[in-house]
């Protein structure tokens, strides 16, 4: 009977809820909360042999650690395969299924499989390195996902052909393959334009890109009293990153004061980004966060004033669906605010 | 032309055909690109879609571009087709680890700035059916 | 306007004293082909050789491929422009030789590109290898330029395909098949309930071995017009396209359009089929906009509900693509697009070179960026050497057991843009 290994945070590892978060990775024999609907899709096909749960903070937190523990663990276990989740929108959870399971692939080349709901930040990341099954945004969706989770890790175990998400239930991993088709393209091509003419549903073979069409608010009518706000996903921070802004995919952003500040100083700022030599913002961080410039136009009258806080967060990779939320919570504020206008700078 | 033009081009069979306001680069297809794009953010607006002819970017050494013979406010379209153009060979570059570009012999590479060349032409020639 | 297309199955073909076609064997007399098309000066010599299906051959380098048809009844003579005069075609009688093609191979430019492999994997990508295949093999006199060179050649591969099919004439088919088409005007009140659509076939332009001619005439410079589809079955539109073998349209998709055909046999069933637009693919931006403006304009001239639009070739087309479906949908012209990708070896890459949101349905012909190791050839018809500079191909791409390594660009017609064969690109 394959072995399975089995990763849960402290919920539905039944430890506790968020005041549990810390929790260190720890492992118990056999099966755990999901686990048990897991195992009856299984039936006799593999056996979920232990369960790993480690809270979510915990993982985000000490990330190197966590990883170096729970593969040692696994490891240990000699399974034939590691399923994590699922996770279906949890943040923090999501992302440490994600991981987990790739890394368990990358180091034990064993086959992996996690389900997320598609806008998880996890699931973004990693749907191109591992199979991720597409779930519901709750887990009230828990129902639904188990037996497609069991069914592809079946298959997965077998080393038999995966076919399309649509088939098996995985997020799709971005890969176009060339197949055979009954019809020529002329007759696929008919076919989708009686449809289109008809109204009648139709699948396009090749997408567009998603085009995100944000409508730009209006113009600033009078400049000269309007009050203007700066935005950076560059990364600069106060000295110390009171708020522990990650330097890649920042599941946060931070609001801080300069009110009474007409430059960043060295001293009292510093850069947090991963993605670009941090030598000419660390010496300067006014090169990313423009403060002394804006001060010398708010002086001479060409804007109204400058609103006294900035919002920052690092841009190096960080999910769409993070940066979202970061841009719809950050205008809320500016409305509360009376920010008319915001300038947003990069790196 | 109706208006004044310049070439930016990479194919020394380019030089010394009369074409006014040449700017020969000696690089490849990509990197010439870059030189278009820079120019485009300068308000130089594209006459010719970069990718011109079907000889893919990452298989032709040689590529010409025409523009605007002067600057004017930054044009929208030339922005997103120099993107795009510069993305599409990029993606082509990864496909091996030395694109097929850098291994032609003398006469390929001839054969490539002759048929370039009779793009740049054939381009002008409809553009002198426009007089 | 009605065309009768008389269908010859060809079975093989084998060179002999006399040229004739008996019993679906198609017999060529080389001497008198040859002397045929050394009428043309700029011929030095020609050869000729056979593929077969199944047969252990590759044909590389290949320049145009086309179907042999020769009219056994009806105004002018196909290829009209180059065999036949500039008389209208499309009426009376074809006669077609199905299962048979001419794949005309020469040295024109040192990069000469296009595969047909008639075993083994290759052979998978294209319909060709399923065909019976003379090849002429032109050899030019000295000195030649180029621009005379490749036009040399593709005028032998139209008349060697004229001349193999009028060993036809007077010859009862294998089986015949009838396209009616009616005037618009006509078709307008005869079918007011059926949704009308247009198809728009986009023509490539750019020069030296990027050309297309209708009736003779190279279409650069012209607006976008209008063709009956019957004509473009009697080769109205002919190839000078020897780019990007992969995805160029060949004289023998053009005769064979498949969109054409595809409207045409449910004409007056699930749609109205009111004709043809030719809209150019040109390198200056403003033309392209101009072939756009003008190809839409005439659609809606036309008063169609729909337009399916292909593309030829990749990278700049895909802007021309792009701007005819954005002012059709923008005037209420509902549009389908067809097209191929370059996705990358593994498909993750964005496989177009221009998109807009507009272009909700579109039919994709296939990654030509996926590998392929093709196994070695008994024979090799052509110039094996040359893969190892064809587009698609590498240096480094002929092994040493003599396979070679290419991507599927390199195979002729494999990812073609009009929809010829039966591949897709699906997501996974």
């Amino acid at each position: 009977m394959k072995r399975i290994v089995h990763y849960l945070n402290q919920f539905y590892g039944q430890i506790g809820g968020e005041e549990f978060a810390d929790q260190e990775p720890i492992l118990r024999e056999g099966i755990v909360g999901p686990g048990t609907g897991l195992q009856a899709v299984l039936g006799e096909k593999a056996e979920i042999v232990a369960t790993i749960i480690c809270g979510d903070n915990y993982f985000a937190d000490h990330q190197e650690d966590a990883l170096e523990t729970i593969l040692t663990m696994t490891e240990g276990l000699a399974p034939d395969m590691f399923i994590a989740g699922p996770g279906f929108n949890a943040g923090r959870y999501g992302l440490a299924c994600a991981t987990i399971c790739a890394e368990v692939k990358k180091r034990l080349s064993i086959p992996v499989l996690t389900a997320l709901y598609p806008e998880n930040p996890g699931a973004e990341m990693f749907c191109s390195k591992i199979y991720i099954v597409e779930t519901s945004i709750s887990a009230a969706g828990m129902r639904q996902a188990l037996p497609v989770m069991g069914t592809l890790a079946e298959k997965l175990l077998e080393g038999g052909e995966i076919g399309f998400p649509e088939e098996e239930g995985y997020i799709a991993q971005g890969f176009r393959v060339n197949v055979h088709t009954k019809k020529n393209g002329a007759e696929r091509a008919v076919d989708m334009m009686i449809k289109k003419l008809r109204g009648e549903p139709y699948v396009t073979e090749l997408p567009m890109p998603v085009f995100d069409r944000v409508k730009p608010a209006p113009a600033v009518k009078d400049m000269a009293h309007a009050r203007i706000a700066l935005i950076t996903s560059g990364g600069i921070v106060p000295q110390g990153n009171p708020d522990h802004i990650p330097s890649a995919n920042a599941g946060i952003y931070g609001i801080y004061d300069i009110e009474n500040l007409d430059r960043l100083t060295s001293e009292g700022f510093m850069t947090v980004h991963g993605g670009y030599d941090p030598v000419y913002a660390t010496e300067d961080p006014n090169r990313v966060l423009p403060l002394d410039v804006c001060r010398e136009i708010e002086r001479d009258g060409g804007i109204g004033e400058l609103y006294g806080r900035y919002y920052s967060t690092v841009g190096n990779t960080t999910a769409v669906s993070s940066a979202k939320r970061f841009a719809e919570e950050i205008a809320q504020d500016m409305i509360r605010n009376e920010v008319q206008a915001a300038i947003l700078t990069s790196n | 032309m109706g208006h004044p033009f310049r070439c930016i081009t990479n194919n020394p069979m380019l030089i010394d055909r009369g074409f006014t306001d040449l700017e020969y680069y000696e690089t490849d297809v990509l990197e010439l690109f870059r030189v278009v794009f820079q120019k485009v953010n300068c308000g130089y607006r594209l006459l010719t879609h970069p990718l011109t002819g079907s000889i893919r970017p990452d298989i032709t050494p040689y590529k010409t571009v025409l523009m605007s013979g002067t600057a004017g406010t930054i044009d929208m379209e030339s922005v997103t087709l120099i993107g795009k153009a510069i993305r599409y060979a990029e993606d082509l570059y990864r496909l091996r680890d030395i694109p097929v570009y850098k291994k032609w012999g003398k006469a390929a590479r001839e054969d490539f700035q002759l048929i370039d060349l009779s793009i740049i032409e054939r381009a002008l020639e409809v553009e002198e059916m426009g007089k | 306007m009605k065309l009768t297309l008389n269908k010859f199955h060809v079975q093989d073909i084998q060179f002999a004293e006399a040229s004739s076609f008996c019993s679906g064997v198609l017999y060529i007399n080389k001497a008198e082909l040859a002397e045929y098309l050394m009428e043309d000066t700029n011929i030095c010599s020609v050869d000729f050789d056979i593929a077969r299906p199944g047969e252990s051959v590759r044909i590389v380098p290949i320049k145009d491929v086309v179907q042999p048809r020769f009219k056994q009844s009806g105004s002018g003579q196909v290829f009209p422009g180059f065999v036949g005069d500039v008389e209208t075609v499309g009426n009376g009688e074809t006669n077609v030789l199905e299962d048979c093609a001419v794949a005309t191979s020469g040295k024109i430019v040192a990069f000469q590109e296009g595969i047909i492999d008639m075993s083994g994997p290759g052979a998978e990508f294209n319909s060709f290898s399923k065909m019976n295949i003379l090849v002429p093999l032109i050899y030019p006199v000295e000195g030649l330029d180029k621009h005379t060179h490749e036009a040399t050649v593709r005028i032998a591969g139209l008349k060697t395909a004229a001349y193999m099919a009028k060993t036809t004439l007077g010859l009862e088919p294998d089986e015949k098949e009838v396209f009616e088409h009616e005037s618009i005007l006509e078709m307008g009140q005869k079918y007011p309930h059926l949704p009308k659509v247009v198809y728009v076939d986009m023509v490539q332009c750019q020069g030296l071995m990027h050309d297309t001619y209708v009736y003779g005439l190279n279409v650069k410079g012209i607006l976008s017009t209008m063709i009956g589809p019957l004509e473009v079955l009697d080769g109205a539109i002919i190839s000078g396209n020897c780019a990007a073998p992969g995805h160029k349209n060949a004289t023998i998709h053009h005769e064979n359009n498949p969109i054409i055909l595809d409207l045409l046999r449910r004409h007056g069933k699930e749609l109205c089929f009111v004709g043809v637009l030719l809209s150019n693919e040109s390198a200056m931006l403003k033309e392209k906009k101009r072939a756009a403006y003008y190809t839409s304009s005439l659609s809606q001239l036309l008063g169609v509900d729909g337009v399916i639009v292909s593309e030829e070739g990749g990278g700049n087309p895909e802007t021309d693509l792009m701007f005819n479906c954005r002012l059709h949908e923008n005037k209420g012209i509902k549009t389908v697009l067809v097209t191929d990708e370059y996705c990358g070896r593994d498909g993750a890459s964005q496989g177009l070179a221009d998109v807009t949101p507009e272009a909700d349905a579109v039919v994709t012909n296939g990654n030509g960026n996926q590998f392929v190791v093709l196994p070695k050839m008994e024979r090799v018809i052509g110039d094996i050497e040359t893969v190892r500079i064809i587009t698609g191909g590498n240096v480094d791409s002929i092994g040493e057991d003599g396979t070679v390594s290419v991507e599927i660009a390199a195979i002729m017609g494999s990812c073609c843009e009009m929809g010829y064969e039966h591949m897709t690109t699906r997501l996974r």
